[in-house]
């Protein structure tokens, strides 16, 4: 009896939120467009969606209601997904021993060390980019609307002595991770000051996806140090899993979001020639001209990002999914001009490299090569 | 982390700091037109958005909101504030269609400090 009420809940579920969907969400929607949402949906649109007020008047009901019904389908797609996930977990012995190998490996110190240094490293780098930003910014804070937690918790756009402030502090904390001095605490420290400083460049309207994964692999590596200062001898993780994991699926939810948006539409020539024209380059000008070309790129591209969690799930062959990410993010750089020589969504491959191996390599290439000479 | 970062997929929105990609998702309809807006000085130079402190997509993502909103008095406001060499201001909406490759240029006002 007690094992069969969670199972009526899993059915009970859907079932409530298609109610709420249908009797509430649907006229929500509808008032609101017209210009008079209830209290719930303006606080939900002043939070989660405030471009509904740019959109509202460009776009026609049916642009929103279908919008919510997206919701919906969305929620069950992935629903349905976690409750298959959820029974072959609890009834297959087999499959509860491929998922633990998968969140529970083995790694060591030599690793975290090296994962630790590259990422402080960088981050020192992306602060020093970030207070740029800001400086540049600070220009035309007139312009400056709060996005999010800044929004809810009413924070200003800084002045520039908490922006030098703040960087110091920022700049500080990672050099002091990078030497492993109090790693967790000053990781923690460092991830705040990052945030704050993406929150506040974002708060113009516009947000950049550019740093995303960088973002999760960041919230995560603070409980990776955890594990690491926890042992002495190897280190069994699950971090270390969830950031591939997570950087993995963002792939993946990418690939997912543009077959929900626009289905077969995105396979189309005309789809990437128009973004190629709203982009242009002398790369881009050419490749828009034909239209083969363009049709299979867009396939190429759905491909690649819809099999990313594959790197995940067989790490054999991660060093495919590797350069094809290398070779994606830089032909967008290239042909598009979008994104950064040193971006972070390559720089995060970090955590898919075993820098053990990869130091014994080349400890073990350069004594080969001292013993070969000295013959 | 993995609701983080289901949570915006199915809600069609960003959660901060996790994201929702739906960059280049969106789908394109035929013969769509192209909008660009351009802003011109008192002296009938093109305003330059890196001379305020602006990167050339994020002046022009903010003036197209601005536009849609229909506070273009108030972006016309902020930008005197932002430069005080700035007299006047003529804002245009270019839309430009890729497919028959033909054009219309609209002046939505002059704005004077």
């Amino acid at each position: 009896m007690i094992k069969k009420v969670p199972i009526v809940i899993l059915f009970l579920l859907p079932i409530a939120v298609g109610l709420l969907f249908f009797y509430y969400l649907l006229p929500a929607v509808a008032s609101s467009y017209q210009g008079q949402p209830d209290s719930f949906m303006r606080f939900l649109i002043d939070i989660f969606y405030p471009r509904f007020y740019v959109e509202k008047e460009r776009f026609p009901l049916s642009f929103f209601t279908n919008k919510a019904t997206q919701v919906f389908i969305r929620f069950t797609f992935i629903y349905v997904l976690v409750i298959v996930f959820y029974l072959l977990y609890r009834y297959y012995k087999s499959f509860q021993l491929f998922v633990s190998s998968k969140m529970e490996i083995f790694t060591n110190h030599k690793n975290i060390s090296v994962l630790r240094i590259l990422f402080f490293l960088y981050t020192i780098y992306i602060l020093v980019l970030l207070t740029q930003d800001l400086f540049l910014l600070s220009s035309i804070q007139v312009f400056y609307k709060p996005y999010f937690w800044l929004k809810i918790f009413h924070v200003p756009f800084p002045p520039s002595t908490i922006i030098v402030s703040m960087s110091a502090l920022g700049i500080l904390s990672s050099l002091l991770v990078v030497i492993n001095y109090r790693a967790i605490v000053f990781a923690i420290i460092s991830f705040l000051v990052f945030f704050l400083f993406q929150s506040w460049a974002f708060s113009f309207e516009k947000l950049e996806h550019g740093f995303a994964t960088y973002t999760y692999a960041f919230i995560l590596l603070p409980f990776l140090l955890q594990e690491a200062a926890n042992t002495t001898s190897s280190i069994k993780t699950w971090v270390l899993p969830l950031i591939k994991l997570s950087i993995a699926a963002v792939y993946t939810i990418s690939a997912l979001e543009k077959i929900f948006v626009s289905g077969s539409l995105w396979f189309m020539a005309e789809h990437l020639q128009t973004y190629l024209y709203l982009h242009p380059t002398i790369f881009s000008d050419f490749i828009r001209q034909y239209d083969w070309l363009c049709a299979a790129l867009s396939s190429c591209i759905i491909l690649f990002q819809l099999s990313f969690i594959g790197i995940f799930l067989f790490p054999t062959f991660k060093w495919w999914w590797l350069a094809g990410g290398i070779l994606f993010h830089t032909a967008t750089l290239v042909v598009m001009n979008i994104g950064h020589p040193l971006n972070p969504w390559v720089v995060v491959y970090i955590f898919f490299i075993d820098w053990t191996r990869v130091y014994d390599k080349v400890v073990g290439a350069f004594k080969n090569t001292k013993r070969f000479s000295a013959h | 982390m993995l609701i983080g970062l289901l949570l915006p997929f199915i809600l069609i929105t960003d959660i901060s700091p996790f994201l929702r990609f739906g960059m280049f998702a969106e789908p394109v309809k035929k013969d769509m037109p192209v909008e660009h807006f351009m802003v011109k000085c008192q002296d009938e130079s093109i305003l330059e958005a890196s001379k305020l402190g602006f990167s050339e997509s994020n002046f022009y993502y903010l003036l197209r909101n601005y536009y849609y909103r229909d506070e273009l008095i108030q972006f016309a406001g902020k930008l005197f504030q932002a430069n005080q060499h700035l007299r006047e201001v003529t804002i245009y909406r270019i839309e430009y269609n890729t497919k028959t490759l033909t054009g219309d240029t609209v002046s939505l006002g002059t704005f004077k400090r």
